[in-house]
């Protein structure tokens, strides 16, 4: 009988805690996160070395294949950079002239992935970097293929990321052609269902969608990723559709959060 | 001792969950071998062993995961509860039982989670609870039983090699 009582007023605590802030557990969450992340950061080591291993010196079928290809290829990206850069310095004039806040000055931390959810009902990463790094919740986490998610608690050294992909995610967003807006809400699925496509929308399968900023959270012009299975719902108002991803997040190694918190996290005197 | 072993084999499980699994690269669902611990923890030591291994496990899980906060701390001590009692007055301990009891932890575990995500968070835990249930429970239960045997063998050799330093002799776990 004592045991149930006990058991019913933790229990009742920790969901009780559900109803405001988390607060009262970053302690403990904390403490969790920061007991683990050695064990963590070491297991990674070892896996990825031997990964290293098997990658670098035993699996070379077709490497003399792959670096023709990817010699074709850099003299093609070289070319399309160069365009690109020209193309990135008459941007940057006209956007000095309208003032637009810039992306570019947002400063960033690199941080590398020691962990993942212990349970497959949330998706998130743990990144061992954390509050002695300048990290706090709700700062956006990307990698240079797209939008990854949001820090959602940081520890002292390291820090768990809530994924796009999870299903209490939603982030909103344009399709780059057409400019239409959408929310992407992650299913705990490596896609994401896309809500409020117009049905008046052009948007078609394989187009870009980015972030349009209007969530607070993640800044504007963040890749997040191609649409597919964009259907017309009979009887709807919207186009039925879905998000793939840019980044494959079942193999991500690193990532750059951004220092950068949304308006309401932040304290008088903040940088935005 | 016991609670060192259990302690250490808790660590190690939660090192493993959020990390070697994941190096699968995509090859989901994975074996939950905090809930397959719980289960043999609470077969060997009845429902107050259940109760501080339920208790442990689902508050290190919940701090280490997003979503109800408390979900997997209540789930998991009341099926390390439920199971410790139906071990101490019913059954005993077998492969089949744990085999049973993995299986029906797993859904247990799924629909109390779930239940309270809809309660505290107004958010559904699963996208489709069923398909989820099922899966987790075939992977859970083709890992518990050597995983179970394992941990048996290692309990059994560390609390021999204690009991021989301390007394000379070995003390077999109160159930059994």
């Amino acid at each position: 009988m004592i045991i149930l009582v006990v058991l019913l007023f933790i229990s009742i605590t920790l969901l009780g805690s559900n109803l405001r802030r988390r607060q009262p557990v970053s302690l403990a969450e904390n403490a969790a996160l920061t007991l683990l992340s050695p064990f963590q950061e070491a297991v990674e080591w070892a896996v990825m070395s031997v990964y290293g291993v098997w990658d670098r010196y035993i699996y070379l079928v077709d490497l003399r294949d792959e670096n023709a290809r990817l010699r074709t290829m850099s003299d093609k990206l070289a070319f399309e950079n160069l365009l690109l850069v020209e193309r990135l310095k008459s941007y940057q004039r006209l956007d000095s002239l309208l003032t637009f806040p810039s992306l570019d000055e947002t400063p960033f931390e690199a941080a590398q992935v020691i962990g993942r959810d212990p349970t497959d009902r949330s998706k998130v990463l743990i990144l061992n970097k954390g509050a002695k790094n300048g990290i706090a919740a709700n700062m956006p986490v990307v990698t240079h293929r797209g939008l990854v998610g949001r820090i959602v608690s940081a520890g002292w050294s390291s820090s768990k990321t809530l994924l796009i992909t999870d299903i209490r995610s939603a982030v909103d967003g344009i399709a780059q052609e057409t400019r239409d807006s959408l929310v992407a809400v992650g299913f705990n699925s490596p896609t994401l269902e896309v809500k409020y496509l117009s049905f008046n929308s052009k948007a078609k399968n394989g187009d870009i969608v980015i972030s349009s900023g209007l969530g607070g959270i993640f800044p504007k012009g963040l890749l997040i990723g191609v649409l597919e299975n964009v259907a017309p719902v009979s009887g709807g108002l919207f186009l039925s559709a879905q998000l793939r991803p840019t980044e494959d997040f079942g193999r991500l190694e690193e990532a750059l959060i951004l220092k950068r918190l949304p308006l309401e996290d932040q304290k008088p005197g903040d940088q935005r | 001792m016991r609670l060192a072993i259990y302690a250490v084999a808790l660590t190690l499980t939660f090192v493993a969950q959020t990390t070697f699994f994941h190096f699968t690269r995509g090859a989901a669902p994975w074996p939950d071998l905090a809930l397959i611990l719980l289960v043999y923890g609470s077969l060997r030591m009845g429902k107050i062993g259940g109760v501080k291994l339920g208790l442990a496990a689902g508050f290190a899980e919940d701090m280490l995961s997003y979503g109800v906060l408390g979900g997997n701390t209540c789930a998991m001590s009341l099926i390390g509860l439920g199971m410790g009692k139906l071990r101490e007055d019913i059954i005993s301990d077998s492969i089949t039982s744990r085999a049973l009891f993995t299986a029906t932890a797993t859904c247990v575990n799924a629909f109390i989670y779930s239940a309270l995500s809809r309660i505290f968070t107004d958010q559904a835990a699963f996208p489709s609870i069923g398909t989820h249930v099922l899966s987790c429970a075939a992977v859970n239960v083709l890992f518990a039983l050597p995983v179970m045997g394992v941990m048996e063998w290692a309990e059994e050799k560390i609390m021999r090699f204690s009991d021989a330093n301390a007394r000379g002799k070995y003390n077999a776990p109160p159930l059994d």
